[in-house]
């Protein structure tokens, strides 16, 4: 009988003895997981049927909160902004950090100080990031618009213009997030050892088939992780919006977890909140299902 | 024993144990948990307020949790009710009262004037009384206010032939003022003629209501069932705006936006008039003292009004220390803290009697003033969902996407759903 | 061409390539510097001068410096209570994640077991739950604890786990995010050493203790860090969870200085930096762990 190699592995005979203490191995954390995460989404879940104002108990209405909701033209904007910025910060970040970490991999002198100057956005804290990246856009005296003046190109109102208020704070947030990417990335190119790279140009390969052929491929693992982790944290972006423009111009910058927080904790209505938190869960659950199918099969060796 | 020894001693021993009572009851200490959002430039007036008060009632003591982000004061709140233990006193915006008293989160205080002998309507300056009242009852005591008024440069008056004693005092003396003042070379923007507030600062929405209100407008019919602001006054009001920084250019998206300490354009001449709240002095006296400027009641069509902001002390509901709580509260309203609270923060009093004092006279003549002829969004639980579609109506008008009269009529609309709520 | 020529041309090039190396060092250097610009900034308006603060153009190396500013920050607010009990919360957290996501990722990758891809995506999915909607929920969870700060049996009469440490550490003591790292990077660990150690009767914890965590050094350092990070600039949920003086973190006692409406710039650096020095030496630590060469997968046994 010709059996794959992983049916052979299934049929060996500590097969069953693994299976009972990998239970044990995740058991702590899922235990945590349940009581801390998926209890409050159970009660999120049922919230988003009630009307509820934090202050007195909730008041079921059920599929009426949701209809209401899809109704809603504010709602419907703050997705497509999240969507937009998303489609700009994902590519924007993974390209970035992937270009840091494979130069930073190498034996550069000084190369910790480069990857420490690289990481300073992630522990900046966002308030006094915020400050001077508003004091960078600012329309007068921003250094922005002062070298678009310089090189005779019109200065923009940037966070006060309507089409460019979003980029602005994508660019912001591309920026603070890239330092924790490139790690991760670099983590995963440690991985791949110094002989497999020998081998290959012994093999008469050049960089160019070095990094399509080769390195690429090898970080399946951390690339889909980095996609994903960048996706959730895409979808959930607030505390930058808070601050910089409050969902301003005109509703240009609103995203769907800012108009969580405002409908939920400023205007009181909880129930609101609730809806849509479950739609953008069932929102990211799915692509990122999607994402996870797509990558499959990424083990090696 | 005999009978007289054992009256003795049953008496003595009675003395002692109602001795040790009273003294107990004299060295009882109550702490009484107050939140506030009275950080930064009000820390010291809060600070100083505290340690008077406990120095006259060395049995109470005050535990302060501050919290500079209004919402975050808002949200410590909330999850203090649901979680059943609330602070006993909080001071907020004071926007939040209506919607705390809507669902009935606080303690009524007029049983607590009554027994005290305190008439609010004769302590309180009339507006600020409104903003705490809701359905007829009094849930909060004000502590202090501001307003907001125009501020102008003299030094710039003079220059461009005004007199600089007369400050505009209609809208079109506004127009042909601002006009006269703005400087532009090559269309960009040298000085402004009047600053106006945009975007997302506080004073932006409080602009508007100026506007409106001087114009004769009015938020909101009688019963608080239907937005009236897009009558033909509040499309005049906000066309007014708009034609401030797109038709006649004397002010500009962007203009001294988030530019602080001692920056901003109007404390460095860049602009010549402003709208400002009363805090504004406190940056000016900080970072350009020797500005030649003076504040005037900001001009309107109709009638001199403006908004008026207080910041009143609540009592939630389900606190176990009210007595003593009310004491603070009578504390921080009598005529000799209320003064010196807002004397230290550089605001408005919320005491009339307080209002009297010199210093404000001297100082603050138009902002008093502007408390007096002040008026106040009436107070309903759905406010910042009101005012945030107010903004969006300004923002799609000024940015040319809608009309005044399309935005105002949408926001108008939208209104009138979240009124129906409550 | 004569053997002269040939040198000539040899050490031109040379020349050339070095020339080239050392630019884009220096572009590299100049792009790195501009990204910490922010962090630089914090930093040494911490020390400026009042008197040089508002200047224009900037004073970009302060120089006379003062510790004013810090004194200031010191007296006003008890920071050596603050810097305790941010090193508890963070500590814990980081220690109490590193082992349970690193056990439940190890499961993940390695063992076999019923309902392994759905305890997967219920872990990961974890991660798309925004913040804002958990913390009422969880909030009423801490107080309801059974059995702790004085509650009864069913979690009442009391406080339960609110203003005290286990309220701000458990609820997040393991994350999606660790889970989902640690099982990507156990992934490319090569079979032969599991198979090998197997062989040798090696249990399966011990092939996780022994085997799979040293040579998983830089994905644990990437999670420490992560976490470490997360848990020292978390300000949302200690906010929400503690009430007393006694138990403020560093970014709570931090926002006494962050009117955003009259701010003085010294002290809120000075606070800020302190807040982040930590952070950084954290990172330098860390990496050692990414030094070429120790992450090495060897099928040295």
């Amino acid at each position: 009988m010709l059996l794959s190699r992983k049916k052979q592995r299934k049929m060996l005979p500590f097969r069953e003895q693994q299976r009972k203490i990998a239970y044990f191995f995740i058991l702590p954390a899922l235990i945590s997981l349940c009581i801390f995460f998926y209890l409050p989404v159970v009660a999120t879940f049922y919230l988003s049927f009630t009307r509820y104002n934090i202050l007195q108990p909730p008041k079921w209405i059920g599929i009426k909160g949701y209809t209401r909701l899809l109704g809603n033209p504010v709602f419907w904007k703050s997705l497509q902004n999240t969507a937009i910025y998303s489609l700009g910060y994902i590519p924007g970040k993974m390209a970035l950090a992937l270009l840091l970490a494979l130069i930073l991999n190498q034996k550069i002198k000084g190369v910790v100080v480069f990857r420490t100057l690289f990481y300073t956005p992630e522990i900046t804290s966002i308030v006094a990031a915020s400050l001077v990246w508003m004091w960078l856009y600012n329309v007068d005296s921003g250094i922005i618009n002062f070298a678009l003046i310089k090189l005779r190109l019109p200065p923009q109102k940037w966070l006060y213009s309507i089409k460019l208020a979003l980029p602005s704070i994508t660019a912001m947030c591309i920026w603070k997030d890239l330092g924790g990417s490139m790690i991760i990335f670099l983590a995963g190119l440690q991985r791949i050892p110094d002989q497999i790279y020998e081998a290959a140009r012994i093999d008469g390969a050049n960089k160019w088939n070095l990094f399509w052929g080769m390195t690429l491929p090898l970080l399946k693992p951390t690339s889909l992780f980095v996609l994903v982790w960048s996706l959730i944290l895409s979808s959930q972006v607030f505390t930058a919006i808070y601050i910089m423009t409050s969902g301003g111009p005109a509703n240009s910058t609103t995203t769907i977890v800012h108009q969580i927080y405002v409908n939920a904790f400023q205007y009181l209505k909880m129930g609101v909140g609730a809806s849509m938190a479950v739609i953008l869960f069932f929102l990211i659950f799915t692509l990122s299902l999607l994402n996870l199918k797509f990558f499959k099969g990424a083990e090696y060796y | 024993m005999n009978s007289k020894v054992k009256k003795w001693s049953g008496l003595s021993l009675l003395t002692t144990m109602m001795i040790v009572v009273i003294a107990q009851m004299g060295f009882a200490q109550t702490t009484i948990v107050f939140q506030t959002s009275l950080m930064g430039s009000k820390e010291e007036a809060r600070n100083e307020l505290i340690k008077d008060f406990e120095k006259a009632h060395p049995n109470i003591k005050i535990e302060h949790r501050g919290y500079h982000d209004i919402y975050k004061n808002h949200e410590k709140l909330l999850t203090s009710m649901v979680g059943g233990n609330p602070p006993d006193l909080v001071s907020n915006h004071d926007h939040f009262v209506p919607t705390y008293a809507y669902y009935n989160g606080l303690e009524p205080l007029d049983m607590y004037f009554e027994l005290a002998g305190l008439d609010s309507k004769e302590i309180f300056y009339q507006v600020l009384l409104d903003a705490c009242t809701y359905n007829g009852k009094l849930y909060g005591a004000p502590l202090f206010s501001t307003a907001d008024a125009l501020l102008y440069n003299r030094d710039i008056f003079k220059e461009e032939g005004l007199d600089p004693a007369k400050p505009p005092k209609n809208w079109d003396d506004l127009l042909d003022y601002a006009q006269r003042l703005t400087i532009r070379k090559d269309g960009k923007l040298i000085r402004a003629g009047v600053e106006l507030p945009y975007g997302k600062e506080e004073t932006r929405n409080r602009v508007f209501l100026t506007l409106l209100w001087s114009n004769g407008g009015k938020l909101f019919n009688e019963d608080l069932s239907r937005a009236t602001f897009n009558t033909e006054e509040g499309i005049e009001a906000l066309q007014f705006y708009v034609d401030l920084f797109n038709k006649y250019k004397v002010c500009e998206i962007g203009w001294g936006a988030e530019v602080k300490h001692g920056q901003e354009p109007f404390l460095i001449g860049k602009s010549a008039m402003e709208y400002a709240g009363a805090f504004e002095l406190v940056f000016i006296n900080n970072y350009a003292p020797e500005l030649n400027f003076k504040p005037a009641v900001f001009p309107g069509r109709k009638k001199q009004t403006g908004p008026v902001v207080s910041f009143p002390i609540f009592m939630p509901k389900g606190t176990k220390h009210k007595a003593v709580a009310w004491k603070f509260i009578k504390f921080a309203i009598s005529k000799e803290a209320n003064t010196k609270f807002a004397k230290l923060c550089a605001r408005l009093p919320s005491t009339k009697e307080a209002g009297t004092d010199s210093y404000f006279k001297e100082n603050l003549p138009v902002f008093i003033k502007a408390l007096e002829m002040g008026t106040l969004p009436p107070p309903t639980p759905g406010w910042k969902e009101i005012t945030d579609l107010i903004q969006n109506a300004m923002d799609e008008a000024l940015y040319g996407i809608q009309t005044s009269e399309q935005a105002l009529d949408e926001a108008a609309r939208k209104a009138n759903e979240v009124l129906a709520q409550y | 061409m004569t053997r002269e020529e040939d040198k000539t041309k040899r050490t031109n090039k040379n020349i050339f390539v070095l020339s080239v190396k050392l630019s884009l060092w220096l572009l590299l250097l100049f792009f790195g510097v501009l990204v910490a610009w922010p962090f630089f900034w914090t930093v040494t308006t911490g020390i400026k001068l009042n008197s040089m603060m508002y200047v224009y153009p900037p004073q970009l190396i302060p120089y006379p410096a003062t510790f004013d500013h810090y004194l200031y920050v010191f007296r006003k607010a008890p920071f050596a209570l603050y810097f305790c009990n941010t090193g508890i919360y963070a500590g814990s957290r980081l220690i109490l994640n590193l082992f349970l996501c690193s056990l439940a990722g190890y499961a993940f990758a390695r063992m076999e077991f019923q309902g392994k891809n759905v305890l997967f995506i219920f872990a990961v999915a974890t991660m798309m739950i925004p913040y804002q909607v958990r913390y009422i929920p969880l909030y009423v969870i801490m107080k309801r604890w059974p059995l702790a700060g004085g509650n009864d049996i069913l979690g009442r009469g009391g406080m339960g786990f609110l203003d005290s440490f286990p309220g701000l550490i458990l609820p997040e003591m393991a994350a999606g995010f660790g889970i989902f790292l640690m099982r990507q990077f156990f992934l490319t660990l090569p079979r032969e050493l599991e198979d090998a150690a197997r062989i040798d009767g090696c249990s399966e914890f011990g092939i996780y203790w022994r085997i799979a965590l040293p040579l998983s050094k830089a994905a644990l350092a990437v999670l420490g860090l992560f976490t470490f990070q997360g848990a020292w600039n978390d300000f949302v949920w200690p906010l929400i969870v503690t009430n007393s003086q006694k138990m403020y973190i560093l970014q709570l006692g931090l926002q006494r200085f962050q009117d955003l409406q009259y701010y003085e710039w010294g002290p809120v650096m000075a606070a800020t930096s302190t807040a982040v020095i930590p952070l950084l030496l954290v990172f330098l630590f860390g990496q050692k762990f990414f030094i070429r060469g120790i992450a090495l997968g060897g099928v040295k046994g």
